[in-house]
């Protein structure tokens, strides 16, 4: 299907139905899209210069068998895009964003795996002119056996005057004794030297103080455990302005 | 020691100085007053040659030399010495191994004999000592976790080893409160000879009340509209920047 | 090893030069005869020659690998010579009057008296490790400490117990050509509960054309012993690129620590990228007993290629890894080295921390791998790369793999890439700094995390080698 979004709406965009989307966002529109699909997603979107785009993700139903997103998202001079993905067992996201000048792109996931499920992200970050900025902050929760694969790629071509890029991975195991894995690789190559590229990735059980400060305070160890594993889903679920997305969260 | 006559400044096609002229001699103290934007920090990087700035017209001369031919380090080491708003902070390098480095390169320019490391030492231990420096801080990296005052402070022990002929203040006293710019007002005097001159650029009346200049210049719009002594300072107290400008 | 600091800043590389010396050399190309030439040359016994064909019949049937960073011309090993050892060397006590004038040109001390330095050196001369002094101060001690090729002879019980156990012949493409043809390198062993009370040092030179140097390298630290190992190298400057395929293997026992240190500062071709060391290293370190300990320094600056991980196989439990590594790309110079760390004990821990700095048309890539082991309860890692990039034509770039099965274990990677800021440069310049001395300084500052690990002889050396090849090097 393909649609061309000429208007700035406040209300959100509802893509899901079809799996094949080809999106024009044109010049200076504001818009949301939220997606909520069954059975996988191929999109080609093309931002152009200065709209701003909400681009929310998530799978209807838990699923036993692979599902794919496959975007590839082109970003204009001066636009603005957040793409938010949250996902759960056996989906495969795979992202191809370039930046032109100007722009700023920030790329949110949020994925908790249980059971056996697993669950993998791909991308690849280009940034192809001057002063954008690139964000991506990637959680992943994993608990009892679930896998959780992670690698991305930020390139900063020659010219990327002034870019701002920063990648993080963090993954939380939760669960001692248990058999989860977790694969993390956040990549960087950078063409040009003036700007500032930076990316993390960290990997960690709940933090031991914390747990102790909160019962000390009189929380049971199950709460405390839950409270902090929900602190790390909240810094980027805050980050979700729309309240169609939130509400479909809930 | 330095004239600078008509001097036109850009950066990126915009003009910042328009036709400055300003004459210091030696053992002379100057300030410099004028409204955020009228370019003071730029006439001060200007002058110690900061290579985001174009002269595209006029001449600066500093003790009979053309600064104009001479780089950073250069005048560095003729005796132009630019304390900065925001000293740098840099990561790995020794505040004592930069000093050793930076007055030997001093030495060798004006053809005297580098100090060894045991001079070195001693000359600088007595000279922080003498502006109030603990000497376990110059182990630590340049300003790495120093406060703001620290890292006045820093500035200073640079000037009492590096003994430059003119000194640039710029905006030294922000962010200090009344006991700390007593003590820097104190360090300034120590600093000051018949040889050497200082250009203080400020806003606050506190500073110049405790170490007094003995011309001011008013800058605005990238020149320089008016020039006296220190009355003119403490009408600008006063009053403030006024529109009407006599030259 | 102490240089005379005057001799640096005249050349652009000062260790370009050859020394002409009868050395006995074999044909060009590689097949079995010639590894059983080589065999027979250095009087090894029959199971050492068997294993050599083994490893051979491997090589031939892997492919070399692909897949890192690096584009480089392919490298036609028949029209490389394998071996290459001076003629006049029977005993170690007759070296050739020449080759002892290399080293002094080198600077590099092989008579008693330079104990002041408080260094034993092995040298290795194109292949054959020339003279290694101290041996008879040492081997009282019980410390062995002598070529690969006499360890062969005077330890076999050793070498059989320890050669290919950390890598193993079939471990990768180079490190399959090296179990065949290495022709010579160091041994060391600390027995128990001893501190080698001395640093122990190699140099390795590639003189002739056309040669490969395929050095071996085992240390073994015994239960609750010491020993610092340094390593320094550098080769002539020549039209055609010369291989380096060395392996490295350490194996440290229960409380035992080894520091392994190496300057690097092969030839690294012209600025248009002709010549150059192509330096593709295996090193690895099994931490074998509990509490060992392994550390890898490095500074790298020279070689058109380098293709080298020094990693750490952390067993025992309560082990630790360490990885500190400065590498400067200049001219067309590329690398792709880093470091792999494996967390399989309990309560083990690596630190890796690496500073990449790229010049002119370099490229510099850190590969690291952190990877923790289902059982390897309560492993940390941390790692911190930065990249520095002068210029605009190079490029900085940062891969690393973490891969964790052990739900308490901590993992913490952080990159950066930046270059010089513009305000730092001035504010040092406004204090009397030339532009060169500037950012020798600042570059000094970024490395300090790793310089200050390097033993202190061979830090003087480092910063020196930093300053050298800064110089010309800012765009």
């Amino acid at each position: 299907m393909t649609l061309r979004i000429d208007r700035t709406s406040t209300e959100p965009f509802i893509l899901g139905s079809e799996s094949s989307y080809k999106i024009t966002v044109t010049p200076n529109v504001e818009i949301d899209l939220i997606c909520v699909h069954e059975k996988g997603l191929d999109l080609v979107l093309e931002i152009e210069d200065g709209a701003v785009v909400n681009f929310y993700e998530i799978f209807k139903e838990h699923s036993n068998r692979w599902l794919e997103s496959s975007k590839e998202i082109s970003v204009g001079n001066g636009a603005k895009l957040l793409l938010f993905e949250l996902f759960s067992g056996f989906e495969k996201y795979e992202n191809r964003i370039v930046q032109s000048s100007n722009s700023s792109v920030e790329v949110l996931q949020l994925c908790e795996l249980k059971n056996e499920d697993e669950a993998k992200s791909i991308g690849e970050f280009i940034v192809d002119g001057e002063n954008c900025k690139f964000k991506q902050i990637s959680r992943f929760l994993l608990h009892d056996s679930s896998k959780g694969f992670l690698e991305s790629i930020a390139v900063a071509n020659r010219g990327a005057h002034n870019a701002q890029i920063s990648q993080a991975h963090n993954t939380l195991l939760i669960g001692e004794n248990s058999n989860m894995r977790v694969h993390s690789a956040p990549q960087m190559k950078i063409f040009h030297d003036e700007l500032k590229a930076k990316h993390s990735s960290t990997v960690g059980s709940l933090d031991d103080e914390a747990l102790f400060y909160m019962q000390s305070r009189a929380i049971s160890k199950e709460n405390a455990q839950q409270m902090l594993q929900d602190a790390f889903k909240l810094e980027l679920i805050e980050k979700i302005e729309s309240q169609e997305f939130r509400k479909m969260l809930l | 020691m330095i004239g600078i006559k008509d001097l036109e400044v850009t950066v990126e096609e915009k003009v910042l100085l328009n036709g400055l002229n300003l004459d210091i001699k030696a053992g002379e103290v100057h300030a410099l007053m004028g409204p955020n934007g009228a370019g003071k920090s730029t006439l001060a990087k200007v002058i110690a040659g900061h290579p985001s700035f174009k002269v595209t017209s006029g001449t600066m001369k500093f003790d009979g030399k053309d600064l104009l031919e001479l780089k950073v380090h250069d005048r560095a080491c003729e005796g132009i010495f630019l304390s900065f708003q925001h000293p740098l902070e840099i990561e790995g390098v020794k505040t004592n191994t930069f000093l050793k480095t930076a007055l030997n390169a001093k030495r060798i320019y004006n053809k005297q004999e580098p100090l060894s490391a045991v001079e070195f030492v001693k000359n600088l231990k007595s000279s922080a000592d003498a502006v109030g420096i603990e000497h376990e801080m110059l182990n630590r990296a340049l300003n790495s976790g120093f406060s703001g005052g620290e890292k006045k402070k820093n500035e200073i022990l640079q000037m009492v080893m590096l003994k430059p002929k003119l000194i640039i203040l710029d905006e030294i006293d922000s962010g200090l409160d009344i006991d700390a710019l007593k003590d820097l007002s104190e360090q300034l005097q120590k600093l000051r000879t018949k040889e050497n001159s200082f250009l203080i650029i400020s806003h606050y009346k506190d500073l110049f009340e405790h170490f007094r200049p003995d011309f001011v210049h008013i800058i605005k719009n990238g020149t320089i509209v008016k020039d006296g002594s220190y009355e003119l300072a403490q009408s600008v107290f006063e009053e403030g920047f006024s529109d009407d400008s006599k030259d | 090893m102490k240089r005379d600091a005057k001799e640096f800043i005249n050349q652009p590389y000062k260790e370009g030069f050859e020394t002409v010396v009868e050395t006995e050399e074999f044909p060009i190309g590689l097949d079995e005869n010639i590894i059983k030439r080589i065999s027979s040359t250095k009087n090894e016994p029959h199971w050492l020659l068997e294993m050599r064909l083994k490893a051979y019949n491997k090589w031939l049937a892997m492919d070399e690998p692909s897949w890192a960073n690096l584009s480089y011309p392919k490298i036609d090993y028949q029209k490389i010579r394998y071996y290459s050892a001076p003629k006049n060397i029977s005993s170690l006590d007759e070296v050739d009057a020449e080759i002892l004038k290399t080293y002094e040109r080198l600077g590099i001390p092989l008579e008693e008296q330079k104990v002041l330095a408080g260094m034993a050196v092995d040298a290795v001369f194109d292949s054959v490790s020339v003279k290694t002094t101290f041996s008879k101060t040492l081997e009282d001690l019980g410390i062995i400490f002598c070529s690969f090729s006499e360890a062969v002879k005077r330890h076999p019980e050793l070498i059989k117990k320890y050669l290919f156990s950390v890598v193993a012949m079939g471990d990768n493409y180079f490190a399959a050509l090296n179990a065949a043809v290495f022709s010579d390198g160091t041994f060391v062993y600390i027995p128990s509960g001893v501190r080698c009370p001395m640093e122990l040092s190699s140099y390795f030179r590639i003189n002739a054309m056309n040669t490969g140097q395929f050095e071996r390298t085992l240390i073994i630290a015994d239960d609750d012993s010491f020993v610092s190992y340094n390593e320094g190298c550098s080769a002539p400057m020549r039209d055609e690129n010369q291989l380096h395929a060395a392996v490295v293997e350490l194996v440290a026992h229960k409380s035992a620590r080894i520091n392994y240190a190496t300057l690097q500062n092969w030839y690294p071709g012209d600025a248009k990228g002709v010549g150059g060391i192509y330096n593709f290293v295996t090193k690895r370190g099994k931490c074998a007993g509990e509490g060992s300990h392994i550390s890898w320094t490095q500074v790298e600056t020279g070689s058109a290629i380098t293709w080298k991980y020094p990693s750490c196989i952390l067993l025992g439990d309560n082990s630790s890894g360490e990885f500190y590594s400065v590498a400067i790309t200049s001219l067309a110079q590329q690398a792709d080295t880093g470091t792999k760390m494996f967390h399989i004990g309990r309560n083990t821990k690596s630190t890796i921390i690496s500073k990449g700095i790229s010049a002119m048309s370099g490229s510099n890539s850190y590969r690291g791998e952190v990877r923790v082991a289902k059982n390897a309860d309560n492993a940390h890692n941390y790692t911190s790369c930065d990249s520095l990039l002068l210029g605009d034509e190079c490029s900085a770039h940062t891969f690393p793999y973490i891969n964790v099965k052990n739900s308490n274990s901590t993992v913490e990677h952080e990159a950066s890439a930046t270059k010089i800021a513009q305000e730092q440069l001035f504010y040092l310049m406004q204090r009397g700094l030339s532009e060169e001395q500037s950012i020798a300084l600042i570059v000094n500052g970024f490395c300090s995390d790793v310089l200050e690990r390097l033993p202190m002889e061979f830090a003087v050396e480092a910063r020196e080698l930093l300053a050298l090849t800064m110089e010309g090097a800012v765009g």
